[in-house]
């Protein structure tokens, strides 16, 4: 049991730090298309879907944690 | 604040994506930026750089966040605002603010809240304290009288740290990211009062590895700040914590 939270513990851990660089570089690619003067509309829309999908990937995650965090302090 | 070219901000991470990523935020406000990949590479940055502020990640080989704060109690230069981003950290919180750092960010976070902080963090005591808080839901109504700081301190009831202070509670907790209106007096010593706004940034409702329980509250604003003699006591006495970590049961 104790084995298993550690092996969640460190998924949750090992699993955030690409998340964050992902969402990060596609959050950084959006704010420089924004500043370009012609940008294709789809590609803007398709990199916005990219980002929601990476927000709803983050929201599970804390989620998640928090629910381990929960039941250790139980 | 000082002139954003002024700032320097030290990036720590094993992972080189991620430092970039968060320096890219800064450098586009025009502050220099370093790097390193671990601690012990940080605090040799630290130690010979004029650095504002540390973004360190807190597992990581070959020093990880926590031994860089650790050293950074010991040293006797300068120590410049810590902040933790971690991904499951194998630090509580609590933990964390007693070893002196300012806030926790948990991967993947808001790199906008993220600059936010920081910015919010530059701003010298006196200035960051002395602003009124927006109005906001009512806060929690906290009111004590002590001797002295050093009194309750002794007794366990109450401690101050750089950022704001422990309060041993026994009922009627406030959750989490609550504001509390405070309220303690002190009939003698270095603080005379402490009347002002803060948050509640953790919250500890049993007796938990052996600390008594309480709360712990990040000063937000604080009334009469220059005679309360809070800035003195914190100039003077050097609290290594943000917020102690209250005292082991007994």
């Amino acid at each position: 049991m104790v084995e298993d939270e550690n092996g969640e513990r460190n998924f949750l851990h090992d699993i955030s730090s690409p998340l964050t660089i992902a969402l990060g570089m596609a959050e950084a690619v959006m704010d420089a298309f924004k500043e370009q003067p012609a940008v294709d509309v789809k590609v803007l829309q398709r990199l916005e879907k990219c980002i929601t999908a990476l927000n709803r990937m983050a929201t599970q995650i804390e989620t998640r944690r928090s629910t381990v965090k929960s039941r250790s302090a139980s | 604040m000082t002139e954003n070219k002024d700032i320097t901000i030290l990036v720590v991470d094993d992972e080189p994506d991620l430092r970039e990523i968060i320096s890219l935020e800064f450098e586009m406000l025009g502050w220099k930026t370093l790097m390193a990949e671990n601690g012990r590479q940080a605090y040799d940055l630290i130690k010979t750089n004029k650095i504002n502020v540390v973004i360190s990640d807190i597992r990581m080989p070959g020093g990880d966040g926590v031994e860089l704060v650790d050293r950074l109690r010991e040293a006797s230069f300068e120590v410049p605002v810590v902040l933790f981003i971690s991904g499951f950290a194998d630090i509580t919180r609590e933990e964390a603010y007693a070893k002196g750092v300012e806030a926790i960010f948990s991967k993947p976070f808001d790199r906008k809240v993220l600059v936010r902080t920081v910015k919010q963090y530059l701003i010298p005591l006196q200035e960051r304290w002395s602003k009124t808080p927006e109005k906001g839901p009512s806060p929690t109504e906290i009111q004590f009288q002590f001797e002295s700081i050093e009194e309750a301190e002794k007794k366990d009831f109450f401690s101050m740290g750089r950022g704001g202070f422990f309060l041993h509670l026994d009922k009627n907790f406030p959750k989490q990211e609550d504001l509390v209106r405070f309220s303690f007096s002190f009939h003698q010593g270095i603080v005379k009062s402490l009347v002002g706004v803060g948050r509640v940034l953790w919250t500890r409702e049993s007796v938990l590895d052996g600390l008594i329980t309480g709360v712990g509250v990040e000063f937000l604003f604080i009334e009469a700040l220059q005679s309360t003699g809070v800035l003195a006591y914190i100039n003077t006495l050097k609290p290594k914590a943000f917020i102690p970590l209250g005292k082991i049961a007994a």
